[in-house]
C-alpha cells in the first residue's frame, strides 16, 4: 500500500486519473509529491479547521445506510493475526518514572526580586563550575 | 511515584517466553540506519550510534550503519561518518532512485537488505523520514517496532528491551518484540547524547545491489521547498535555553523569557499548551510531542513538569525550575528550584545574569 | 436550500418530540426531528419517574426493551425540619404487579431508546443541531424552520416545538413570552453510586422494587423549594430545587442547598460510602396552569416543557410531555388524513384534546397552588416543619410531663406562631387551591 505521512495539504485529487498530489512535512522543507490511489495518507494536526456540516449533509449522513462488515466479509482469513493477539511487540511492564534521589535544592525567594535572582545565580554557578564561563561566551557573542 | 509496576499488562502475553522461531536464530548484529537528505546526515543517526554501540558490545556482536542513497558524494560522506561514530560495518545500497526520499523505494531497498544480511536489531530515528520508514519497513517484514524510545537496553537473553511514554504520557513501559526479527525501534532526537567522533576510525562497506527500477515507483517528487532560515529555532543543539508554562499567564509575559534567552544568547521555547494558545510557534515546543533537548542549562519558568515535558528535558545537566507551587512535579526532577512569581522574577534574572556576564567580568573570568 | 419537504418537523428529542415524532412516523408521515444535544437526553435531566400509562399509550410493549431502572413500591413524603423529619409513607406490594406503574430512569439512556424507536418507525433525527428561527411565509404561517447549520430553511407543514423549558425558540418566534422567574424552579441533581446490594439493604428492596423520597422543609431557608431521593439500580439520585424567583432575592445557592440536603441526618446515612459520578442541573416549570402559553397557531403547536405542562405538585412532568406530544401528533394526523392544511383553526383541536385528558383537567386542579406555595413559602417550609418536628417530639419523648400539659404547649405554640385566624387561613386556602 503506498503511504503518504506528515502530509500538511492536499493540493489536488483526480479522482478519474486516480492521481493525487500533496504537500509532505519534510525535514528543513516542503516536499511537493504525486502519487496514485489506492494510497494512505496520515495528515498533520492543525492544518485543517473542523467544518460544521450543512443541514443538506446531516440529513444525508442521518440517511445514510452504513455498511457493516464482518471478518469474512473484510477477507480477514486468520483472526488470530488481528489487533493484539497479532501483535510482534509485547509490553512487559508499564510503570511510573523512578523519582531522583534528591529534589530541586530549593533558594528561599529573598526580599527583592534581585536579591531572590542572585541567589539563585549563586547556586547555579555554585552546581556547575564550568556553566559560568560556558554562559559568559555564549553571551558575549550574543 | 515510584518504579511500582501495575498490574501485569494485557493480561497473559506479559508473561510471554522469548521462544525465538527456528529462521530467526539466524539473525545478529546491531543495525542502525544513517539518514541522511540534501547532503547532510542527521545527527540523530550519530546518537543512535553511540547508543547501537553499547547494545552491540553487551551482546557482543558487530555495529552496522546502513546508508541508502545516490551514487554521490554525500552518500560516500554518509559512509564515512558513519565509521568515524563508531560502525563497525557500513551496508551501502546506493542506486539512483534513491536520491530523494520517498518511502517507496527506501522501504523497498531496507527491506530487501534485511532479508539479505539480517540483523537481530534495526533502529531508525523517530524523526519523519525515520518514522515514514520504519512503520512501512516494520509492516512488510512483519515484525515488530517500538516507537519514540527513551531508552534502550538488551536484557540476559539477549532481548532488546524499549522504553517509551504510555498513557498519554504519565507514564512509562517497557516494550519486547520477542519472538520475530529485526526488533526495530525509532528514536527521538537528543533522547541519547552524541557520542565522540573518531575521524581515524574505519571499517568495512559491504555494497548490496537493490532490485529497484525508476519506471515501477509510482511516488513522484515534484518539488522540495526549503523552510526559510530565518525563523528557525535551534532548540535541539542549544547550550542554554530558557522555557515558558502556562504559569506565565498571558502572551504578553511571555515577553519576559525572550527577552532573558536574548540577554543569555540562549534558545527560547515552551510547553505545549502554550503552542496551542499561540503564544509559541510548534517548532519551539519543548516535550515529548515537540522537541527533546540537551543543553548545559534550562530555565523553566511557569512550567508545572509533567512527565510530557519531563521526558523532552530530562538530559540538560542542570535544570533551573521557577514555580509558585512548591509541589510542582518540576521540583521533583529540576536540580535548583525556588517557588516564587516567574513573572517578577524573570526580568530580575536577566538583569542579574547581564551584569555577572558582562565583558568586564568575562575578562576576569578568563584571566 | 433543502427540495424536499417534511410532513412535520419535531424540535427536540426529549419525551414530548419523542412522543411526537414517533406517533407521526407510525401514521406513516415524513418526520424530521431535530435536537440541539449530542444525543438524545444529553440535555435532558430527570429525578426521574417513568409514568408507565402515559407510555403504554404510545409504545405499549415498551418494558421489553426500554432501559428501567427500579419500579416504585414505595413512596416517602417527608417534612424537615434542620435536624428531624416527620413523614407519610406508602409501600405496598401490589406495586410488585406483572406491569408496575412507575419506573425510576436514567434520561440519557432512555431518551436515546425512545428516539431510537421514532427511529425505527421511520423518522429521521439529526443531532448537534438546534433550531434558530421559524420560518413564516407572507401571512405569518410558520413553513418551516431554519438551524444554527448552513444549508437554509428546511420546510414542513407543521412544526412541533417540543424545545423544552428555555423556549428560547417561541420567545424569539413572538409566540409566547420568555418565561418569568417565578414560573421555574432550578434544580441540581447527583448520582450517588453505590452497589446493588447496599441500595436493598438501605432502603429495603428486593429484586427491582425502588423507593422515592420526595422531601421539603426548612432545609431551603424558606425558599419554595423541594428535595428527592430515587433509587437506581446501582446508584441513588438525590436533588433539590427551588424557585429561580426565590434563588434571585437570597444568597443561597442551588448547589449549597443540595449539600445542606446531603448533609441533613435523615438524608446523610442513606448516601454513606457513595461515589458521586455525575453532578447534572436543569429548570423545570413551575407555574402551571396560570402559565401555559398559546399552544397553537398556523403551522405550529407547542409540547412539553415549552409548554409548561408539568404538574409540579405530582412532580408529574415526563408523562404531560409525551401525553402532549402524542395528542398533537394525532391531531396533526387527522388533519393529514382529511386532506387539510395545518390552520390554527385545524390544529386548535390539539388544545381541545388536551383540555378533555387529564393533562390539562390536573393543571387546573393545581393552578393556585404555584402562587400559594410561592407566598406562602415562609409559612409552608419553615413554620409548619419547624411546629410539625416540635409536635412530634414532644408527642414521642417521654419526660414525665403530663400528657394533657404537652398537648396544650403544642397547640399553643401552632397559635403563638400562626394565631387561630392564620390556621384557619392556611387550612383554607391550601384546601381551595388543592381542589
Amino acid at each position: 500500500m503506498l503511504q503518504l505521512t506528515y502530509v500538511s495539504k492536499i493540493v489536488s485529487c483526480d479522482k478519474d486519473a486516480r492521481k493525487v498530489v500533496v504537500e509532505r512535512r519534510a525535514e528543513g522543507g516542503v516536499q511537493l509529491l504525486e502519487t496514485k490511489m489506492p494510497c494512505l495518507i496520515t495528515m498533520l494536526e492543525g492544518v485543517n479547521e473542523v467544518r460544521r456540516g450543512t443541514i443538506d449533509d446531516s440529513l444525508r449522513a442521518a440517511r445514510a445506510e452504513i455498511v457493516t462488515w464482518s471478518a469474512k466479509d473484510a477477507g480477514i482469513a486468520e483472526l488470530a493475526k488481528c489487533g493484539l493477539k497479532g501483535s510482534p511487540t509485547i509490553v512487559k511492564k508499564v510503570f511510573a518514572p523512578a523519582p531522583r534521589t534528591e529534589r530541586a535544592f530549593f533558594i528561599e525567594p529573598q526580599k527583592t526580586a534581585g536579591d531572590s535572582a542572585e541567589a539563585v545565580i549563586g547556586a547555579i554557578f555554585a552546581r556547575q563550575s564550568s556553566l559560568e564561563g560556558d554562559m559568559a561566551k555564549l553571551a558575549g557573542s550574543a | 511515584m515510584s518504579q511500582t509496576p501495575a498490574a501485569p499488562p494485557q493480561g497473559n502475553r506479559a508473561s510471554a517466553k522469548k521462544e525465538l522461531p527456528e529462521h530467526f536464530r539466524g539473525y545478529k548484529h546491531v543495525w542502525v540506519f544513517v539518514e541522511q537528505e540534501r547532503g547532510e546526515v542527521h545527527p540523530v543517526s550519530f546518537e543512535l550510534l553511540g547508543e547501537g554501540r553499547k547494545l552491540a558490545d553487551k551482546l557482543g556482536v558487530e555495529l552496522a550503519g546502513v546508508v541508502l542513497g545516490a551514487p554521490d558524494a554525500a552518500t560516500q560522506a554518509a559512509v564515512a561518518a558513519a565509521h568515524h561514530y563508531g560502525a563497525d560495518l557500513v551496508y551501502l545500497v546506493e542506486h539512483e532512485t534513491l536520491k530523494d526520499y520517498r518511502n517507496e523505494p527506501y522501504s523497498k531497498a531496507l527491506t530487501q537488505l534485511v532479508n539479505a544480511h539480517k540483523p537481530e536489531i534495526l533502529l531508525l530515528g523517530a524523526t519523519t523520514l525515520g518514522r515514514d520508514l520504519a512503520g512501512s519497513v516494520a509492516t512488510t517484514l512483519l515484525t515488530g517496532l517500538t516507537a519514540d524510545c527513551t531508552e534502550l537496553a538488551v536484557d540476559a537473553d539477549g532481548s532488546l528491551a524499549a522504553t517509551r511514554p504510555t498513557f498519554g504520557g504519565s507514564l512509562l513501559c517497557t516494550i519486547y518484540t520477542l519472538n520475530y526479527r529485526p526488533q526495530m525501534a525509532t528514536v527521538r532526537p537528543r533522547v541519547f547524547s552524541m557520542p565522540p567522533r573518531d575521524e581515524n576510525r574505519q571499517g568495512r562497506i559491504v555494497r548490496f545491489a537493490p532490485d529497484l527500477d525508476e519506471e515501477t515507483i509510482i511516488t513522484k517528487i515534484l518539488k522540495f521547498i526549503p523552510d526559510r532560515e530565518s525563523s528557525k529555532s535551534n532548540l535541539a543543539f542549544a547550550d542554554v535555553v530558557v522555557a515558558g508554562g502556562l504559569g506565565l499567564q498571558s502572551a504578553e509575559n511571555y515577553q519576559l523569557v525572550r527577552n532573558l534567552a536574548m540577554t543569555l544568547g540562549a534558545e527560547y521555547g515552551g510547553s505545549r499548551p502554550l503552542v496551542q494558545k499561540g503564544w509559541i510557534t510548534s517548532d519551539r515546543q519543548i516535550g515529548q510531542t515537540g522537541k527533546t533537548i540537551r543543553p548545559k542549562l534550562y530555565i523553566a519558568a511557569g512550567i508545572s513538569g509533567a512527565i510530557q515535558h519531563r521526558v523532552g528535558v530530562e538530559g540538560a545537566d542542570m535544570i533551573l525550575a521557577i514555580n509558585t507551587d512548591k509541589n510542582a512535579p518540576i521540583f521533583d526532577f529540576a536540580h535548583v528550584g525556588i517557588v516564587t512569581d516567574a513573572i517578577r522574577l524573570l526580568p530580575a534574572l536577566t538583569e542579574a545574569f547581564r551584569k555577572r556576564l558582562s565583558p568586564h567580568n568575562r575578562d576576569r573570568l578568563a584571566g | 436550500m433543502i427540495e424536499e419537504k417534511f410532513d412535520a418537523i419535531v424540535v427536540g428529542a426529549g419525551m414530548a418530540g419523542n412522543a411526537a415524532a414517533y406517533t407521526l412516523a407510525s401514521r406513516g408521515l415524513k418526520v424530521l426531528q431535530l435536537e440541539r444535544g449530542e444525543y438524545p437526553g444529553s440535555k435532558n435531566v430527570q429525578g426521574g419517574i417513568l409514568y408507565a400509562n402515559m407510555l403504554e399509550k404510545i409504545i405499549p410493549n415498551f418494558r421489553e426493551e426500554a432501559p428501567l431502572e427500579r419500579h416504585l413500591v414505595e413512596q416517602r413524603f417527608w417534612m424537615m425540619s434542620d435536624r428531624s423529619h416527620t413523614g407519610l409513607q406508602y409501600r405496598s406490594d401490589d406495586f410488585n404487579e406483572e406491569k408496575p406503574n412507575r419506573y425510576t430512569i436514567i434520561r440519557s439512556q432512555f431518551d436515546r431508546w425512545f428516539a431510537g424507536e421514532a427511529q425505527a418507525k421511520g423518522a429521521i433525527l439529526i443531532k448537534e443541531t438546534t433550531v434558530t428561527e421559524l420560518i413564516s411565509d407572507a401571512y405569518g404561517k410558520v413553513i418551516g424552520v431554519t438551524t444554527d447549520r448552513r444549508g437554509g430553511t428546511i420546510f414542513a407543514d407543521v412544526v412541533v416545538i417540543a424545545e423544552g423549558v428555555n423556549a428560547l425558540l417561541g420567545t424569539r418566534a413572538g409566540l409566547r413570552e420568555s418565561p418569568k422567574a417565578e414560573q421555574v424552579a432550578l434544580a441540581v441533581k447527583e448520582m450517588h453510586f453505590l452497589p446493588r446490594e447496599t441500595i436493598d439493604a438501605r432502603f429495603n428492596l428486593h429484586g427491582d422494587e425502588g423507593v422515592v423520597i420526595e422531601a421539603a422543609g426548612t432545609v431551603s431557608n424558606g425558599m419554595t423549594g423541594m428535595g428527592f431521593v430515587y433509587t437506581n439500580k446501582e446508584s441513588v439520585s438525590v436533588g433539590f430545587g427551588c424557585l429561580v424567583a426565590d434563588f434571585a432575592e437570597s444568597t443561597a445557592t442551588p448547589y449549597g442547598l443540595l449539600e445542606n440536603f446531603k448533609k441533613h441526618p435523615s438524608i446523610a446515612p442513606l448516601l454513606e460510602g457513595s461515589e458521586v459520578k455525575e453532578y447534572a442541573a436543569h429548570l423545570i416549570p413551575e407555574g402551571g396552569y396560570k402559565a401555559v402559553p398559546q399552544l397553537f397557531g398556523d403551522g405550529w403547536v407547542v409540547v412539553g416543557d415549552a409548554a409548561q405542562l408539568n404538574n409540579a405538585i405530582h412532580r408529574e412532568g415526563s408523562n404531560l410531555a409525551m401525553t402532549s406530544g402524542r395528542i398533537a401528533a394525532e391531531t396533526i394526523f387527522q388533519i393529514k388524513s382529511r386532506r387539510e392544511k395545518m390552520t390554527k383553526e385545524n390544529l386548535s383541536a390539539y388544545k381541545k384534546a388536551l383540555e378533555d385528558s387529564f393533562v390539562m383537567k390536573d393543571l387546573k386542579k393545581y393552578k393556585d397552588m404555584p402562587a400559594l406555595l410561592h407566598t406562602q413559602a415562609k409559612n409552608y417550609f419553615v413554620a409548619y416543619p419547624t411546629l410539625v418536628s416540635n409536635a412530634m417530639e414532644n408527642f414521642l419523648r417521654v419526660d414525665g410531663t403530663p400528657k394533657l400539659d404537652k398537648e396544650k404547649a403544642t397547640i399553643r405554640s401552632f397559635i403563638k406562631e400562626r394565631s387561630w385566624s392564620g390556621l384557619f387561613g392556611d387550612a383554607w386556602r391550601l384546601a381551595r387551591a388543592w381542589r
